[in-house]
């Protein structure tokens, strides 16, 4: 999967850069991550892909940012963005989406590391 | 003093926007409606996957499906922009404008496009752009006796984009600055008492440096001529707005002088034909009802809805209607400096002061010719008689076998119809007939080649009035002879009002040097020591002169 992208800064959209932009390919990056956590969590979340110029409605960004919340109360967070609202959608939001996605995932990994292999414990493993 | 005017004058039709029309497309995307792109305002941009498009800046919105986006195609450009898209529109009368306006607001503009015009199928002109770069495309090109025009675009500024138009004016803001302007006169006007309705005016007078090519007043489209919107800029603040009524070419094209006016000066041309009796009716509704008959946008006070009126407006211009029901209501009509129209109770703003270093010299005047020693309200009371009469009887209608309308004058009014009856060849369509208290709007059809008559009965009412008065019984007596006043209270409240604003009241009247004053019409001035209140603000410009002249009567 593509590298999810949370840098964004004011200076990219005022300097109309590529990452200034929603594109069919930031969509696609999104939406896979979203698949791809729903699996592993089990959530069993629709994901709904769209065609290259298609227009991203309310539903469909609903649907994302629904999906976004399940993902993100598989923890109790202190530290990553809340899923944002729909409303003027800008920069911050965009990088908020992504931010938690990879911060779930960061975490999901830091989880699946943690388990037991085999169901042996070696010194200084801890049983979660 | 006053240094600058500025002018804007739209060259825009003013009878496009009522015409009817159609608009068709090359494609639409699933919010693209072609017509929508003809008004210009609250277009939004939608959130779409196109190619370096939705913009993360807050201004794009996710469709929920009634968005006016003007007109997009379906499909999105290919390399280097290309598209193979138009838009047309069609409209039921032909037209003239001088220039067009595209806005391409979105983050797409088309380079490369044409605009044609055409009456009916016959080729007027084309305009053919190439490389355009600009958000909003403007042309001044003149375009005679079309009703279609069609937008061809050939490529848009970036690949994978849709191309769109957010919206189209067939016609331009032209600005006048103090470089072309030989002279401006221009003012806003009211009456306190609402005894009559003074329309603000302007004339401007310019140097057509080819702008226009024209030698005479026949060379200018007739559509531009008239009912053109006129914006008046004083030192770079909106000082009124107007509408042109009249436009006149001296020295063979090089000058061109145009007058205008506010909405309430057209509106003393054409008649209020409605008038109802009605039972408590308020005058609230009494003015939406004339606002709406002449079409003006009127913004009404809330007060209104609480005075109420057993009587009607009869046979009168929609601006006298106006002026009844805003004596009646102790309101006054004014026009803002924006063009918004109000029906409202004077409410002055806090006073500014002239002193005598701002009045120049020897143009302050006091004068009290129009001043009132009494007030006299004359209360109307109608009582509908109990013996039917006929009202009107119209003899050999011409009929033409298909449906025809006719107003009907009653002999005797106000009345009230009980019936209609017509000969055997006549069918009334009494849904769509219309009563009123002085006349009927009668709709039928009959038999073709055939003549007819029409009979309208009904019980008339008398017409009584009584008096009330304050101060002196002799002199200069202003007598309140309304036909919407017929409830005592209201009268009372009417005299009370106008014997404040009249007894005793002077008219004042001065040139200012003015420097950054926001003056308004009926706002407050302190006057050499007199305070009152402003009713007609002028102001003055040309290359040797700036005045700034009020106004005004006693607070």
């Amino acid at each position: 999967m593509n590298e999810l992208i949370y840098n964004r800064t004011v200076n990219d959209v005022n300097n109309k850069t590529d990452k200034a932009y929603f594109q069919k390919a930031d969509f696609d990056r999104i939406q896979e991550w979203i698949a791809y956590l729903s699996d592993e969590f089990g959530l069993n979340l629709t994901v709904t892909p769209l065609e290259f110029a298609a227009a991203i409605t309310d539903e469909r960004i609903t649907e994302i940012l629904n999906n976004l919340s399940a993902i993100r109360d598989n923890h109790a967070w202190n530290f990553t963005p809340i899923a944002p609202d729909k409303n003027k959608w800008d920069w911050i939001k965009m990088n908020a989406v992504e931010k938690i996605l990879a911060d779930v995932n960061l975490w999901w990994n830091n989880q699946q590391a943690r388990w037991i292999y085999c169901g042996t414990l070696r010194c200084g493993q801890r049983k979660i | 003093m006053i240094k600058t005017a500025t002018i804007i004058y739209d060259l825009i039709d003013p009878t496009l926007k009522t015409d009817s029309k159609t608009g068709t497309a090359s494609s639409n995307s699933q919010y693209s409606v072609p017509n929508n792109a003809l008004s210009v305002p609250n277009k939004v941009k939608l959130a779409y996957l196109e190619k370096r498009y939705f913009k993360l800046d807050g201004t794009f919105v996710f469709p929920k499906g009634n968005e006016n986006v003007g007109w997009e195609s379906e499909t999105a450009s290919g390399e280097s922009g290309a598209v193979n898209e138009w838009v047309q529109w069609v409209f039921a009368n032909t037209h003239n404008s001088f220039g067009i306006q595209i806005g391409f607001n979105g983050g797409t503009i088309a380079t490369d496009f044409t605009i044609e015009y055409f009456n009916n199928d016959t080729p007027i002109g084309t305009i053919t752009v190439t490389d355009n770069t600009e958000t909003t495309y403007s042309d001044a090109s003149t375009m005679l006796d079309w009703n279609k025009v069609k937008i061809s675009i050939t490529k848009v500024n970036n690949v994978g984009q849709r191309a769109r138009m957010s919206y189209v004016v067939f016609g331009v803001s032209d600005e006048y600055t103090s470089d072309e302007l030989m002279r401006v006169t221009a003012s806003r006007a009211t009456d306190l008492t609402a005894e009559k309705i003074d329309a603000g005016e302007c004339e401007f007078e310019f140097y057509n440096n080819g702008r226009f090519d024209i030698k005479s007043i026949k060379d200018l489209p007739s559509d531009i001529q008239q009912n053109i919107n006129i914006q008046v800029y004083f030192d770079n603040k909106i000082f009124g707005s107007y509408v042109s009524r009249g436009t006149s070419v001296g020295d063979n094209g090089k000058t061109i002088t145009i007058q205008g006016y506010d909405d309430f000066f057209t509106l003393g041309e054409t008649y209020f034909l409605k008038g109802k009796i009605a039972s408590n009716k308020s005058l609230y509704n009494w003015a939406v009802e004339v606002a709406n008959d002449c079409g003006i946008n009127l913004i009404i006070d809330d007060s209104l809805k609480n005075v109420f009126s057993n009587g009607y407006i009869g046979y009168v211009p929609h601006r006298e209607a106006l002026r009844l029901i805003a004596e009646a209501g102790n309101c006054i009509i004014r026009t803002d400096r924006n063009g918004y129209n109000y029906l409202a109770p004077h409410t002055p703003t806090a006073a500014i002061n002239f002193d005598a270093n701002k009045i120049i010299k020897e143009s302050f005047d006091v004068d009290n010719s129009q001043k009132i020693d009494g007030v006299v309200v004359e209360r109307y009371t109608y009582v509908l008689s109990s013996t039917a009469v006929g009202l009107a009887e119209i003899q050999d209608v011409a009929l033409i076998g298909e449906e025809q309308s006719m107003w009907v004058d009653f002999a005797t009014f106000p009345a009230s119809v009980d019936s209609v009856a017509a000969s055997a060849n006549i069918t009334i369509d009494t849904v769509k007939t219309e009563y009123y208290s002085d006349r009927a709007l009668v709709y039928f059809t009959g038999t073709a080649n055939e003549t007819g008559w029409i009979t309208i009965i009904g019980k008339s009412y008398a017409t009584s009035k009584t008096s009330i008065l304050s101060g002196a019984d002799s002199g200069n007596i202003k007598t309140i002879s309304n036909t919407l006043i017929t409830n005592s209270t209201v009268a009372e409240s009417v005299l009370a009002h106008q014997t404040a604003r009249t007894q005793n009241i002077y008219m004042y009247s001065a040139n200012l040097y003015i420097a950054d004053e926001d003056l308004s019409l009926g706002g407050e001035v302190n006057l050499n020591g007199e305070n009152i209140y402003m009713t007609k603000i002028s102001n003055y410009v040309d290359a040797e002169t700036a005045e700034t002249n009020i106004v005004g009567y006693d607070k």
